[in-house]
């Protein structure tokens, strides 16, 4: 059993592996540093984190964090490169369907009045004075690029100084660097990132880069007597229309993994075709539990059922 | 203004009539200068007044590297993810393998 050290963090469970297991106490530490940074800047549920902040700031803009402006970098580039598909804007939208605090204490409620995001382009980033500035009423939520960030910084930083490589998983988004175990790490790949490691899926071995998957089957809640999943379409902000339940991406960071995975859930048939354009090697699991293949995942079971 | 030219004796009116001429078109010349002198100066002034008001009102999407003097900190190196124009490729695919699991990818 390769050993490993496990905690909660950003509302999710955090793994960390070493190829070499002596260097495995320090990259951890080193994990709990980022995450704790991470939290502080992009937290959507603690009110001293920048994004709260910026949130309340009313349309006056901020000074934040060069960790804030990096986060807010990558979700805008992410809203670029997915024609708005991941918009960090949809923050208000996503508090409207009535995720509006911790996942774990939501409770079922009444019904709904749909918010669409307020729109990426409105976000006034000024990357030389590290401010940034928000429209009256937008509120960001960098749920969808903030923890596959974390851990591509985590992995980063706690391989720099090891000789070993490293592997981060946080809420199942997994980011290497490092040198791999001569045949890989060992990932399998499921729709629930807290399934046993023997549980349904498949394993495939990676060998550097990030994996992530996006699901619609892990958090959703009660309204008016129907559920909501929480990748919501930020054109009409609702729940994305479920086509796909999960999409798993293998790309060069997690960073990248998981928007082409997220996005793939929000495009739904179009995301097949868009992937292999890309090139990125990715596992689509349908509705019915039917599993696709683009870009040169290895095929494994072709259902789930 | 005209400068008043006293009359010196024995000049033929014709005479003085074109020396007023002459200092009329010089005191002439003297002002056309002066108000292009101040008329450049006003607009390069209104010009950089605009110029601020305009950087003032629209502060655009600075989406470029800027240097930082904060205190050095893990979270400070670059991964290719904040800059890279397009979704980037692994370098490897991924290979089904036998191996028993040391994690596990999922939604969450």
């Amino acid at each position: 059993m390769t050993p490993l050290v496990t905690w909660r963090a950003l509302g999710t469970t955090v793994v960390v592996l070493s190829s070499e297991p002596p260097e495995l106490p320090e990259a951890a530490a080193t994990v709990h540093r980022v995450l704790d940074e991470i939290d502080r800047a992009c937290s959507r549920f603690r009110d001293d984190s920048e994004l709260c902040r910026l949130n309340a700031a009313g349309g006056s803009p901020m000074r934040v964090s060069r960790l804030f402006v990096r986060a807010t970098r990558c979700a805008l580039r992410a809203a670029r490169l997915t024609d708005g598909d991941l918009d960090p804007t949809i923050g208000s939208s996503i508090r409207a369907a009535g995720y509006d605090r911790d996942f774990a204490t939501i409770r079922a409620g009444g019904p709904v009045r749909f918010r669409r995001a307020g729109g990426w382009r409105c976000i006034e980033l000024d990357d030389a004075h590290s401010t940034v500035r928000l429209p009256p009423g937008v509120e960001l939520d960098y749920g969808a690029t903030a923890k596959a960030l974390a851990a591509d910084i985590a992995a980063e930083a706690a391989a720099r100084d090891a000789t070993g490589g490293v592997l981060v998983s946080i809420g199942g988004d997994i980011a290497t660097a490092g040198t791999p175990p001569p045949d890989g790490w060992s990932v399998r790949v499921s729709e629930d990132h807290s399934s046993p490691l023997d549980g349904p899926g498949q394993t495939v071995a990676l060998r550097g880069g990030g994996l992530a998957t996006s699901s619609t089957t892990v958090r959703r809640w009660k309204r008016d007597g129907g559920e909501l999943h929480h990748i919501l379409d930020p054109a009409s902000g609702r729940p994305a229309h479920e086509c796909w339940r999960t999409v798993s991406v293998a790309a060069a960071c997690c960073v990248d993994a998981n928007i082409a995975s997220t996005a793939a859930i929000v495009r739904g048939e179009r995301a097949p075709g868009w992937l292999e354009s890309l090139g990125l090697p990715s596992r689509l699991v349908a509705i019915d539990g039917t599993v696709s293949f683009a870009a040169g995942w290895p095929e494994g079971e072709h259902s789930l059922l | 203004m005209s400068p008043r030219l006293p009359r010196p004796r024995g000049d033929s009116p014709a005479e003085v009539a074109t020396r007023r001429a002459v200092l009329a078109r010089d005191a002439g010349l003297l002002r056309i200068s002066a108000v292009t002198r101040w008329l450049t100066a006003g607009v390069v002034g209104l010009s950089g007044a605009l110029a601020l008001l305009a950087a003032h009102a629209f502060h655009g999407h600075t989406l470029s590297n800027a240097s930082t003097t904060t205190p050095p900190s893990v979270t400070q190196s670059s991964s290719p993810a904040s800059t890279q124009s397009d979704l980037q490729q692994p370098s490897q695919v991924p290979v089904q393998t036998p191996a028993a699991p040391v994690v596990v990818s999922g939604g969450s």
